[in-house]
């Protein structure tokens, strides 16, 4: 009842928007859906960690679902709030019009609807259809300004992702085939939970290529390398709120997608095996080919994106490595998704008072910026994995886990994260300590005002803090284990 | 006739036609043998309907028709000809290599569809013509230079899914059918809108001018 409620709601808080006249005012009600919808996701977070695994006709609500659910619309919401000043300013220099405002709200409410339906949905076939729309609400969301490159980057985002979709759309189907061949039929036979309860029966050899296009798939939407082309270019050329939901949770929320298929094809295999060395794979070869680009960006939001790569290379890497790898890939998962977002929304405010995202074009933020430096350079060392960070938990257990188990692997990612620092410090050292002259646009007598993109940044930044503190005294990892659990 | 060996016919026939998709290089042409080939998969459903007095396979194959036979194809002409766009379509290869890789494709797929014959018991021309409808339109996503080259590249690929849906279940449930065929609207829309943008933008459909965010 509550998961419907919050479907629901979420989808009528899209139509919200249209009700109003100003940018300020559509980007307020959006705001204000938003909120609805992350109280609601709360009570069907609780609701999922009180009985785990409890599956209705169509939702199936686990831990691991509540943890997404409440990821999800916590930085909608965030995302939301943080679009106030962001669009208001955009309206203000007439960057955009009140309509363009009004779609913005919408096609944001949209998204985080699709999102809440792939993780909360029991039938696998539905949640593909959930997955594909989250590509379509936000291809134009990534075309939404007139700008160079942004018709490139969205053109690109829907081809690719759509493609990619399209692959993992054939092995949902080949786990149908695999379902109808043990005696299940209709709806049923992509029923998560039924499928669950008859995994071990479900045909080995069907189940290995599913599980193969669905990680080739789906992983294109995780900006698994070789599949990431599109990401840099959709994650910086849309609107930065939005880049920061689309870094911070769209990601997980495909990964999320991989991981349904991975515990029925480990169940129908008897092993782990199988989706272990796939995952070391491509989670060892993601982090090293993003760590490279890394080095090399000259666009402020470009980095970020491909850090967003790396951070899912060594989540899916975690993943390969057992049970511990499932609870460190878990802690991954959230400190990621409370920085980047963070992030993002700092780089929105940069961009509105530097008009630029090229790193030549913008230093010394923290003179410029106090606020929005601060902040984005509490999210910088968070994302570095500076202790407290929770990212320092879970690359340090990482690395720890891999050097017993795979040594060379571990070597590649201690060499990926070493040049991962260099390029973070290269590149954003000056960008914020800078003590060269401002250029004149950017100096304002008043200094910077507090913004509602502020008030989202502090959220995330209090949020990292009190999950880190958590980590670190241990109370954290019962609940995380109990997360972890739905993974096997 | 049996009803089985007709639905075979239908899935040969479209595996003709992206054959002969691979190489042309008009949008009418292109659009034309799109649906055709739409055309002769929703004969394939409707007589699976037929044959297996399924219900939801009707409603499936009446979609796909009105969907892929008469809307896309009717639709994305009509607009690019209202723009002013080129109907001149373009590729980095000559057609006559376009067809002898398609030529290829559709060999290796009647290989690759032996072994997933056996592994799943489904059938194996079935299984030939949605495999090589999917390469083919990967063939065209590969080697195509505009716009709409590249959006039927999709659409083929679609397609091929489609068959291959057809081929292995017998389709999916009518539930998630549906949501397949609405996700594929609101590409077809993104994808018009993308192109009248780039026709704004460069008075061209050409992915030469979308080459700026590289690294």
């Amino acid at each position: 009842m509550i998961p419907t409620l919050l479907v629901c709601v979420s989808l009528l808080s899209a139509f919200v928007p249209f009700l109003t006249r100003s940018a300020r005012g559509a980007a307020l009600s959006s705001a204000a859906g938003s909120t609805a919808v992350f109280g609601l996701s709360i009570a069907v977070a609780i609701q999922a960690f009180a009985a785990s695994g409890t599956a209705g006709a169509v939702w199936y609500l686990s831990p691991l679902a509540g943890l997404m659910v409440v990821l999800i619309s916590f930085v909608g919401w965030t995302a939301a709030i943080a679009s106030i000043s962001y669009l208001s300013t955009e309206a203000h220099e007439g960057v955009i019009t009140a309509r363009q405002a009004r779609h913005y709200g919408a096609l944001a409410a949209l998204f985080v609807s699709s999102m809440l339906l792939v993780v909360l949905s029991n039938n696998l076939g539905l949640m593909w259809v959930a997955l594909e729309a989250t590509t379509l609400t936000t291809a134009l969301l990534v075309a939404f300004y007139a700008r160079r490159g942004s018709l490139e980057a969205a053109w690109k985002y829907l081809i690719l992702c759509s493609m990619g979709i399209a692959l993992g759309f054939m092995g949902v189907m080949l786990v149908y085939a695999a379902a109808a061949s043990v005696g299940m039929s209709g709806f049923a036979a992509l029923d998560f939970s039924a499928l669950l309860h008859g995994a071990s029966t479900l045909p080995p050899a069907l189940m290995r290529l599913a599980f193969a296009f669905v990680l080739v798939g789906f992983g294109t939407k995780v900006g698994l390398v070789p599949m990431h082309a599109w990401l840099p270019d959709a994650h910086s050329s849309a609107p930065s709120p939005i880049s920061g939901m689309l870094s911070g949770i769209l990601l997980t929320t495909a990964l999320f997608a991989i991981l349904r298929y991975r515990v029925l094809v480990d169940a129908a295999l008897g092993s782990t095996q199988y989706t272990e060395t796939l995952f070391l794979a491509f989670g060892a070869l993601t982090t090293v080919v993003s760590a490279l680009f890394i080095l090399v960006q000259l666009d402020y939001k470009r980095l970020l994106a491909y850090s967003s790569i790396e951070h899912m290379g060594l989540t899916v890497f975690a993943l390969g490595l057992g049970v511990p790898g499932a609870i460190i890939a878990i802690i991954h998962l959230v400190g990621h998704a409370l920085a980047k977002p963070l992030l993002f929304f700092g780089a929105g405010n940069v961009l509105l008072r530097f008009q630029s995202t090229k790193f030549e074009r913008v230093w010394g933020v923290v003179r410029a910026l106090p606020y929005t430096g601060g902040f984005f350079l509490f999210g910088l060392l968070a994302l570095l994995a500076v202790p407290p960070s929770p990212l320092f938990m879970s690359e340090y257990l990482l690395m720890a886990t891999a050097v017993m188990q795979h040594a060379y692997l571990f070597v590649a990612i201690a060499v990926a994260l070493v040049l991962v620092f260099t390029g973070f410090a290269r590149a954003f050292f000056p960008f914020i300590f800078s003590r060269a002259e401002l250029p004149s646009q950017v100096v304002s007598p008043e200094g910077e005002r507090w913004n509602s993109a502020h008030t989202a940044m502090a959220l995330h930044a209090g949020l990292i803090l009190l999950f880190g503190i958590a980590l670190f005294a241990g109370y954290a990892f019962p609940i995380i284990s109990r997360i972890a659990s739905s993974l096997s | 006739m049996e009803p089985l060996f007709l639905i075979h016919l239908c899935l040969l026939g479209a595996m003709l036609a992206a054959f002969l998709m691979a190489s042309r290089m008009r949008l009418a042409s292109l659009a034309s043998l799109y649906a055709i080939q739409a055309l002769l998969l929703s004969a394939a459903a409707a007589l699976f309907a037929i044959a297996y007095g399924d219900a939801a396979a009707y409603v499936v194959a009446g979609l796909t028709f009105v969907l892929k036979v008469l809307l896309i194809p009717y639709w994305f002409v009509r607009i690019v000809r209202a723009h002013g766009s080129s109907e001149r379509l373009m590729a980095f290869v000559r057609p006559t290599l376009l067809s002898f890789a398609a030529f290829t494709a559709i060999l290796f797929s009647s290989f690759v569809a032996q072994s997933l014959a056996l592994a799943s018991g489904a059938s194996y021309v079935g299984l030939t013509a949605s495999i090589a409808l999917i390469l083919t339109g990967f063939l065209m996503l590969m080697t195509r230079r505009d716009m709409i080259g590249l959006g039927f590249g999709f659409l083929v690929v679609e397609n091929g899914v489609f068959t291959l849906g057809l081929a292995l279940t017998g389709g999916l449930p009518l539930f998630i059918e549906l949501g397949v065929l609405f996700d594929l609207s609101i590409f077809f829309v993104l994808l018009v809108a993308f192109a009248l943008r780039a026709q704004r933008e460069h008075a061209s459909l050409a992915t030469d001018y979308l080459h700026e965010l590289i690294g």
